[in-house]
């Protein structure tokens, strides 16, 4: 499998999205897991982004005139006299040195067959150089904010509204659009006080009502529909990330991207598309839920992350933080039981009805639990998970109970195929 | 590119190269205007911006076509025009190198560190900044980037352009994303 081997060598046919497209899927997926290969990735990645900036341009018109003249048999240069085999620079590099010979031997001959030193009559400043006039260069102060200077989007920020910084100094100015389209699919969505509109310029609010629904279209890598009732930020765009904050209300997106271009804020955890369509809901308190159903998303808060495949779903609350993934096709009482865990201070309680209610669909669950139940619970998860996925050969028991990062890591994998299989 | 033939009146790009080998000059000026943007745009950016040159390679490339087309139609119109112009391109590029450019040694030389973010500064254009380093990259690894992001060719017609594999096209890509990431890391946290 891909996943195994590094994918360096395949990495701008990945970029570039010429590879097919299972192909593309197994890069991603490499993508995620190995740290080394997705640092490339951006590299090469940043790289065909500004190559991406090359320019298209009309031959100026002297260039048909010369072909003309060409066709005629008339030798013809479009731009004048600059076709001259040994060209003016090189004619002028030539003459500099003559005169730097010319002027060495008249001083040798001075100093040798005088005795005297040669002594110029140089004008006041003894520099030689020109003195300077009103055109001349000042000194440039590297300090100086530059006229030409823009208020830009941070991009780091996350969870930012409109989060705005001024960029380092001579930051060239980007030609990029900061807004996206859509299109009402129902209903008049309305962007401020705009119900006709139909771009979302940078920290416009969209919002729906019980019958109006919208489709944005997220630069050149997907949509997102916005549901009824929803009300939605575009916090900002550029070629390295577009950023939408979901207030309340449900979207989805469909995005066909290399991981981390898009994502979604919500009041309770950052929604990081790795390649993927999901739905995110977002409730009146802040408290969102995602499910996705191709590739995978992050769900990301205060330094945690939690990586939901397709067929999976997580949940978050305000105040509270990211819940565990599980099975879309979970029973409702291993769901109660592990909403009760995640949210309600479940502890043991918890666990144990998860493990009576268990099913197949329920290890990506089991896995993540691994790492967040107590010690003296964490036997049973592993009995549970490993009566569904089998342990590498490299893997022991021991090892995961003492959360061992190679060994998780090398089941992980083992789950993730069980999974997607 | 090729778009010609929609309506029954207008002869098929190959009748119109046809009528153009006969020195037809309205055909070869209705054949100009079609693919000059085409020509002009690679040859600008494979010489990092230089207009000058550009203009030489499309003048060269027009009347190659014109006084000795060898166009075979075993290929796609397009494809050929496109071997034809990397081709007067990579000549040109040979015909530079054989004389040491004094104009960039004596006055700019290598930019390095703040210059170049300077320069940016005054030219307000990072395209140009990037042919710049395009154009600095060897003509195997420029010829294939300069197709794939001025005229968005796929690996497999960048390959049929070149005369070579899909994977030596791929391989040649990423040893350019590579050269390009590292000589433009400095716009990185400008961009």
């Amino acid at each position: 499998m891909m996943k195994d081997v590094h994918c360096i060598s395949q990495l701008s046919a990945f970029v570039d999205r010429e590879l097919p497209k299972e192909e593309q899927r197994e890069i991603a997926e490499h993508l995620l897991i190995c740290a080394e290969c997705r640092l490339e990735h951006d590299r090469l990645k940043f790289a065909a982004g500004l190559a991406s900036h090359l320019e298209h341009r009309d031959a100026p018109p002297s260039v048909w005139t010369a072909v003309e003249i060409g066709l005629d048999g008339k030798t013809h240069n479009p731009h004048g006299s600059r076709r001259t085999w040994v060209r003016f620079p090189v004619l002028a590099g030539f003459a500099g040195a003559a005169v730097f010979l010319c002027a060495f031997g008249f001083l040798a001959y001075f100093a040798l067959f005088t005795g005297e030193p040669f002594q110029a009559n140089l004008p006041a400043n003894s520099s030689g150089l020109p003195p300077r006039t009103a055109g001349s260069v000042e000194p440039v102060d590297p300090n100086a904010v530059p006229a030409n200077s823009v208020i830009a989007l941070d991009p780091v920020n996350a969870n930012s509204n409109i989060a705005v910084t001024a960029p380092a100094a001579n930051a060239p100015q980007l030609p990029q659009r900061q807004y996206f389209e859509f299109e009402t699919l129902a209903g008049a969505p309305k962007v401020g006080s705009r119900s006709t509109a139909t771009n979302l310029v940078v920290g416009d609010v969209l919002e729906t009502d019980a019958v109006s629904k919208a489709r944005i279209e997220i630069a050149d890598i997907g949509n997102v529909e916005i549901l009824p009732n929803s009300k939605v930020k575009l916090v900002g765009t550029n070629p390295k990330q577009h950023r939408l904050a979901l207030d309340r209300g449900s979207l989805h997106a469909k995005i066909s991207a290399p991981p981390r271009l898009f994502f979604v804020d919500t009041p309770s955890a950052t929604a990081v598309d790795l390649g993927c369509e999901y739905t995110l809901e977002v409730d009146e308190k802040g408290s969102s839920s995602l499910h996705v159903t191709s590739g995978f998303v992050a769900m990301e808060r205060d330094g945690r992350e939690a990586i939901v495949p397709a067929g999976a779903m997580c949940l978050t609350r305000r105040g509270k933080g990211l819940g565990t993934p599980f099975s879309a096709d979970t029973s409702p009482a291993f769901r109660r039981a592990l909403e009760h865990f995640d949210f309600g201070g479940g502890g043991s309680q918890a666990i144990d009805e998860m493990l009576t209610n268990k099913n197949f669909y329920d290890i990506i669950s089991l896995w993540h639990l691994l790492s967040r139940v107590k010690r003296d619970d964490r036997e049973r998860v592993f009995e549970a998970l490993v009566q569904y996925v089998r342990l590498p050969p490299e893997v022991t028991k021991d090892g995961i109970i003492a959360l061992n990062r190679k060994m998780l890591e090398a089941w992980r994998e083992e789950v993730e195929r069980a999974w997607f299989e | 590119m090729e778009k010609r033939a929609l309506t029954s009146n207008e002869p098929t790009t190959a009748e119109l190269l046809d009528q153009c080998s006969r020195g037809d000059r309205e055909a070869m000026h209705t054949f100009y205007v079609e693919n000059q943007r085409c020509v002009f745009s690679i040859a600008l950016n494979y010489f990092g911006g230089r207009r000058e040159i550009a203009e030489d390679v499309t003048q060269k490339v027009f009347l190659k076509i014109f006084t000795n087309c060898s166009f075979r139609g075993d290929s796609k119109l397009s494809t050929w025009l496109y071997r034809v112009t990397v081709n007067a391109c990579t000549d040109e590029a040979r015909k530079l190198n054989r004389f040491v450019d004094l104009a960039g040694v004596l006055t700019f030389g290598e930019p390095k560190g703040g210059e170049v973010q300077q320069l940016m500064t005054e030219s307000e254009e990072i395209s140009g900044v990037v042919a710049a380093q395009i154009a600095k990259l060897r003509p195997k690894l420029r010829a294939p980037i300069v197709l794939k992001y001025v005229e968005g060719l796929s690996y497999n017609e960048i390959a049929e352009v070149l005369g070579c594999s899909i994977g030596t096209v791929a391989s040649r890509m990423n040893r350019g994303h590579k050269q390009l990431a590292a000589r433009l890391e400095h716009l990185r946290d400008a961009i």
